[in-house]
């Protein structure tokens, strides 16, 4: 938001003493010295300091544009106790602090507080007002009293022309100074006047004062311009403004008066008025544009010429910020520049630009002008003109090329050039002497120099007998050209230096010196010259004989050691330039074969090709190897090369070598292995007699590969390309290999070999040749099968034993186990998953700890049986230990587990038919026992009656004797007819239990069986009571064996009253058909079945406890229930002590039934 | 006076030949069919045996603790005291005997035996007391 870009500096602070800027972002951009002046005299600190350029916080409160209108900012100390800021009221100063006004005026002259004048002595800020009303004369160029007081008009902050408070009525009661300054009066004078009465003269033009009070009463604040007179009879304009002061009860108490002087401004309307027409009349007609700008308006005024120069028309509006936008962007920034310079020392600017013209595009344009600050009542302003210099420019920019060009072109030049006057002054000089002499100056800094002194400076910089200064002086004298001298510098540089004197019609005009740096030339040749010399010696320090023939072949060049080499034998001399053919012929006697080796040479040439490793035999016993070349210099044949090594020595070491390495050969062949040697490309170097039997074949195979062999020997290839496959692999890794062959050549020469291809390296890491050695592990591998077939016997035992074999970890992590282990455990794939103890039941642990520590301790393995809990089940094993080593583990264990939990269960099975078997045998003994009893009580009863019978025939007869024996045998009877019932259950119990039971099924009505068995036995019983029966009216057809159907129903029946005596009640017998089931109960209501004997009710001789001395065998149930269950059927009772029993048997209908 | 017998017996058939057997020898019979009407007519201050003869196998206690009762009592605690009992093992008489029976005797049985037991332990208590 900088709106005065154009201004920057003094210039912004000449116009506007407390300026301060800030950006769209509220943060402070530029401000005036002043400023920061009043910041540092009231603060102590900067403005930048106190207006933080952050704003948040900071900026408060309102703050407006720079003309004229409010500002205010508040800055809060850290500890927030104390508030100082620094208030811009429109041009208005403020100070504060603590929220109190410390001091508030123009910066004139005044200051009050609370409305009272302020001390100014007491207040900072006394010594920078002073300062302020101090114009800077040398700077602002007034240097009179009238100037002075002007420029204090100017400078002062507003034009505040003084305060005046009056009474209600408007009697003056106090004034401000300035007012009595600018009056010339003093409050004295004035107290108890109305303002009008001492500003406003006869002349005047002003408010009636009865205006003034009838606006006051209306309490508003007003203003009026007039014309008034100070003291010295000087005239003002004023704007007086006139405010009703008001209490809190709305009462007026006063009038406060401000006078503004507007003298300047209502001059500056006039003079700006006057200069516009003036402006106008000057700009017609003119061939420039004519141009101002008013910067605090920010107003630009065009002449119609300028317009139209830009190709607009006349009556075109044309703004600034038009202007910028046809002003050349590279131009921009220079105009900116230029204008941000000018300030009232140098108010003048001219410089060039191009706007963008309507029609033609960018034009050049020469803008002249000045700041008119000069001009005192008018605003500050931009005054100029616009040419168009677009035609002047081009022609300028052409010559100025041409001129460039000139100049680029000396100035690239790789020497140095200097022109001189004829009184030797510089006229032109270009980098490259600047170079050459090392000057710390620009080229244009030489300009008009005198020559003569600075060739004496230079007399330092050259060795040579004649100073520089002094030979230049000779050139001079003579003004001869001189062309290539040369100079050396003490930096070890050669210059080569030309003279040339001008001659303009004859007239000598001056001399141009060109002065060359040829140190890199100078170098060079020398180095040419002393290359011959270098080779020459090189040549000679060669081990190799070498000889130069041109096509002629006349020898060019011979090095020293062909000399060496031919002196050995023959002392001839051997010139330079010589016909080979001619020295050969002289020479030839050094050959071992003279004549067949100048043949040879001739026949080298003759082929034209080159030729290596010839060997030539010399007469003295030296062998030569020979390199023959042709040589070429850009594809045409120029010459030949010889060159000739003396290899004497190094073929006596290949001698050695060879020898050497059949040495090894030998030692190699020795050995009982099959030893191979194969290069790189895997041919065979070298194969051993052990490798290869046969010593054509042997020495056959040199050099082949094992393609080769395989097709010499008519084998398959298969054999080839296996090892091939080893040797990539091993080329590949570089690393050795190991194969294992098998020759099954019948059952005896069966042979294992194991080969070993093994890769030497070169020190750069690669492959130089192979080694394979075979060695005949047969016995090894026989070995190793019998071990392995150990192995598998082993293994097939641990597959197909049943007892559980396991390996443990010295931590008895469980390793392996055989499959009987993995089936006992339902462990698979043991692999360290599981501690044994943990599958062991958590009782047996202790156990477990037991076995380990005997066999630890070395006792001799024990075993004991422990629960294992596995999936859920518990299986019985025997567990034993032994203890191993291992070569990884240290030690482990080894153990075996026999599953004995069938067996544990077959013993259990047979403790419990022990069991049973006692069990069966006590209820014998007890059957026994209780048979006798049974059978002896009506034995008692027979026996005593029969005895009584006889006893009374041996006494006299009586009424009552011959009464008694009919009951007697009655008795007697009876218990023979209970015996005979007692036995015939025992008859059943034993043909039951024997299996001799008959069971014949028919189909009968059950309702016949039961009626019949009422009828026969209970119809009606000894105590009176009869069986009731209770049958359906239709057939209950059953399959049943009837005998011994009726046995269980007779069985139950009578058990049902023999249980209830006691009751009148008579049982019931009845029949339900029931669907597919018949049912047969009997009820009873007697004395019932405890609750605890229920349950064994069914068992062989059970009685139950309540039954006391009623006669049973107990065998009765038993006897029903098998019967029943004979039939398919169930029988279910229910039962409660005292109340009767009801027995219920279940039969299935029209179901087939047998045994 | 004629000699007075108590007779415990269950199995009413033998209670009643046997009643007709110490009837027509000149005894005062008296009877119980089960082990709480013995201990009832025991315990009778009028009633006073000369003998007893029990069951072993009675329908709410054993005949041995009718012995035991006896054995206890106040005044008729030396009463000759017979089981009568279809248990004849061995083991069943020795109990019986151990107990404080004065004598066991087994069904089947002679009448003239048990009588003669009876008698003899009559005219040994007659000793006794004189």
């Amino acid at each position: 938001m900088t709106s005065h870009f154009e201004l920057t500096g003094a210039q912004l602070e000449r116009l506007y003493p407390f300026y301060l800027s800030f950006d769209s972002d509220l943060k402070i951009t530029a401000f005036s010295t002043q400023l920061n002046k009043i910041s540092a005299l009231t603060t102590g600190k900067k403005v930048t300091d106190i207006f933080d350029v952050k704003p948040t916080g900071l900026l408060e409160g309102h703050f407006e544009d720079i003309n004229g209108r409010s500002f205010q900012f508040i800055k809060k100390t850290d500890d927030n106790a104390r508030e100082s800021s620094v208030m811009i009221n429109g041009e208005l100063l403020f100070l504060e602090s603590n929220n109190q006004l410390l001091a508030l005026g123009t910066p004139n002259i005044y200051f009050y507080k609370d409305r009272k004048e302020v001390t100014l002595d007491q207040n900072p800020i006394t010594n920078f007002i002073s300062d302020l009303q101090k114009p800077d004369v040398s700077a602002s160029g007034y240097n009179n009293d009238a100037a002075l007081e002007k420029h204090v008009v100017k400078h002062r902050i507003g034009n505040i022309a003084g305060i005046a408070l009056t009474n209600a009525d408007g009697a003056i009661e106090w004034v401000s100074k300035d007012f009595e300054t600018s009056m010339g009066r003093t409050l004295e004078d004035v107290r108890g006047k109305r303002p009008r009465d001492i500003i406003y003269g006869k002349q005047s033009t002003y408010i009636p004062s009865s205006f003034v009070d009838e606006m006051v009463k209306k309490r508003a604040a007003f203003s009026f311009d007039n014309i008034g007179y100070n003291q010295f009879g000087k005239s003002f304009w004023f704007r007086t403004t006139v405010q009703p002061i008001i209490d809190a009860s709305n009462n007026i108490t006063g009038r406060y008066y401000t006078f503004e002087d507007i003298t300047d401004q209502k001059i500056t309307e006039h003079v700006y008025k006057h200069s516009y027409d003036l402006w106008r009349y000057a700009t017609i007609g003119s061939g420039d544009g004519v141009w101002g700008y008013d910067i605090k308006e920010q107003r630009l005024q065009v002449s119609d010429g300028l317009k139209e120069m830009l190709g607009f028309t006349a009556t075109s509006d044309l703004t600034l910020d038009f202007f910028k936008s046809i002003v050349h962007p590279e131009d921009f920034a220079e105009i900116l520049k230029t204008f941000s310079a000018l300030d009232n020392r140098s108010p003048h600017f001219s410089f060039d630009f191009r706007i963008m013209h309507q029609q033609l595009g960018y034009q050049y344009f020469r803008l002249r002008g000045m700041l008119m600050d000069a001009f005192p009542n008018a605003p500050a302003t931009f005054f100029g003109t616009l040419t168009n210099i677009h035609a002047e420019k081009e022609k300028d920019q052409q010559l100025k090329n041409a001129a460039l060009r000139m100049e680029a072109l000396l100035q690239n030049v790789n020497f140095g050039v200097l022109l001189e006057t004829q009184d030797r002054k510089v006229s032109l000089v270009n980098n490259g002497l600047i170079n050459i002499f090392n000057m710390p100056v620009v080229p244009e800094a030489l300009i008009g120099i005198d020559c003569s002194q600075m060739a004496y400076q230079l007399d330092d910089v050259f060795i040579g007998d004649i100073p520089f200064s002094q030979r230049v002086e000779e050139i001079l004298h003579h003004k001869k050209a001189v062309t290539d001298e040369l100079l050396y510098t003490t930096d070890k540089r050669v210059l080569e230096r030309d003279y040339v004197p001008i001659f303009v019609n004859d007239v000598y005009n001056g001399h141009l010196w060109r002065y060359k740096d040829v140190t890199q030339r100078f170098k060079l040749e020398h180095s040419v010259k002393t290359s011959d010399a270098r080779l020459s010696t090189l040549m000679n320090q060669l081990k190799q004989a070498v000889i130069f023939e041109d096509l002629g072949r006349n020898i060019i060049y011979m090095n020293g050691k062909l000399l060496e080499i031919v002196r050995r034998i023959t002392p001839v001399v051997l010139p330079e330039g010589a016909k080979t053919t001619e020295v050969l012929n002289r020479i030839k006697d050094i050959f071992e074969d003279p004549e067949k080796e100048l043949a040879r040479i001739e026949t080298i040439v003759a082929e034209h090709k080159k030729v290596e490793n010839d060997i030539v035999k010399l007469s003295n016993g030296t062998t030569l190897s020979r390199l023959f070349l042709p040589l070429t210099i850009d594809s045409e044949e120029t010459g030949y090369l010889w060159v000739y090594e003396d290899i004497t020595e190094s073929l006596e070491a290949q001698q050695q070598i060879i020898e050497q390495k059949e040495y090894y050969h030998r030692i190699l062949n020795e050995l009982p292995a099959d030893i191979v040697i194969l290069n790189n490309k895997r041919q065979f170097s070298f194969a051993n007699r052990s490798a290869i039997k046969d010593d054509t074949v042997r020495e056959w195979i040199i050099g082949k590969t094992m393609f080769d062999y395989c097709q010499y020997r008519n084998i398959d290839i298969s054999l080839a390309i296996e090892r091939e496959q080893i040797f990539k692999q091993v080329l590949k890794e570089m690393k050795a290999h190991t194969v294992f062959d098998h020759y099954n050549a019948g059952t005896d020469k069966e042979k294992y070999i194991m080969r070993v291809l093994h890769p030497f390296m070169s020190p750069d890491e690669k492959i130089e040749f192979l080694v394979a050695y075979g060695t005949d592990i047969t016995e090894q591998r026989k070995n190793q099968k019998r071990a392995e077939q150990q192995e598998h016997n082993i293994r097939t035992l641990l597959n197909v034993t049943t007892d559980g074999i396991f390996t443990c970890d010295s931590n008895l992590f469980i390793l392996f186990g055989n499959p009987s282990f993995e089936e006992i455990t339902g462990i698979r794939h043991a692999d360290k998953q599981h501690r044994f103890p943990d599958l062991v039941a958590a009782g047996d642990h202790n156990k477990i700890t037991r076995l380990i520590e005997m066999v630890e301790a070395g006792h001799e393995p024990d075993t004991t049986y422990v629960a294992l809990a596995v999936a859920g089940e518990t299986r019985y094993v025997d567990v034993a230990f032994i203890i191993s080593p291992d070569n990884s583990e240290g030690y482990r264990y080894i153990g075996k587990i026999t599953d004995i939990t069938e067996r544990l269960t077959k013993e259990q099975n047979l403790n419990e038919i022990i069991e049973k078997e006692r069990e069966l045998s006590q209820s014998k003994s007890r059957f026994i026992r209780i048979t006798s009893h049974e059978l002896r009580t009506p034995l008692a009863i027979i026996q005593a009656n029969a005895e009584l019978l006889q006893l009374i025939q041996t006494m006299p007869e009586t009424e009552q004797s011959v009464a008694r024996q009919p009951i007697m045998l009655s008795r007697i009877t009876k218990e023979v007819i209970h015996m005979t019932e007692i036995l015939n259950q025992l008859m059943m119990v034993s043909r039951i239990e024997t299996g001799k039971l008959d069971f014949v099924p028919e189909q009968v009505d059950l309702r016949k069986v039961i009626i019949d068995i009422a009828a026969d036995l209970y119809q009606p019983s000894n105590d009176g009571r009869s069986l009731v029966t209770e049958t359906p009216d239709t057939d209950v057809l059953v399959n049943v064996d009837v005998k011994l159907l009726r046995h269980a129903i007779v069985n139950l029946a009578s058990n049902a009253f023999k249980y209830s005596v006691q009751s009148k009640e008579s049982p019931i017998l009845r029949i339900l058909d029931h669907g597919d089931k018949a049912i047969i109960e009997v009820q009873d209501f007697g004395i019932g079945i405890p609750t605890e004997d229920q349950g064994k009710l069914f068992s062989t001789f059970f009685r139950a406890g309540n039954t006391g001395a009623i006669n049973g065998s107990g065998l009765g149930l038993t006897i029903v229930d098998y019967a029943v269950s004979l039939h398919g059927g169930k029988i279910e009772f229910t039962s409660v002590v005292n109340v009767g029993t009801t027995f219920r048997i279940i039969l299935n209908k029209n179901t087939t039934v047998g045994k | 006076m004629a000699n007075n017998i108590l007779i415990i017996e269950d199995e009413m058939a033998l209670l009643e030949s046997l009643t007709l057997l110490f009837d027509m020898s000149g005894f005062t019979v008296t009877t119980a069919s089960n082990g709480s009407d013995a201990i009832a007519i025991l315990d009778k201050e009028d009633h006073h045996p000369e003998v007893i003869i029990c069951d072993v196998n009675l329908p709410d206690m054993p005949g041995h603790d009718i012995l035991k009762h006896l054995r206890q009592h106040k005044t008729k605690s030396t009463t000759p005291f017979i089981f009568l009992s279809a248990f004849a093992d061995k083991n069943d008489v020795q109990l019986g005997l151990n107990m404080g029976a004065d004598e066991y005797v087994t069904k089947p049985f002679h009448i003239q035996d048990l009588l003669n037991t009876v008698n003899a332990m009559l005219a040994k208590r007659r000793a006794d007391r004189k």
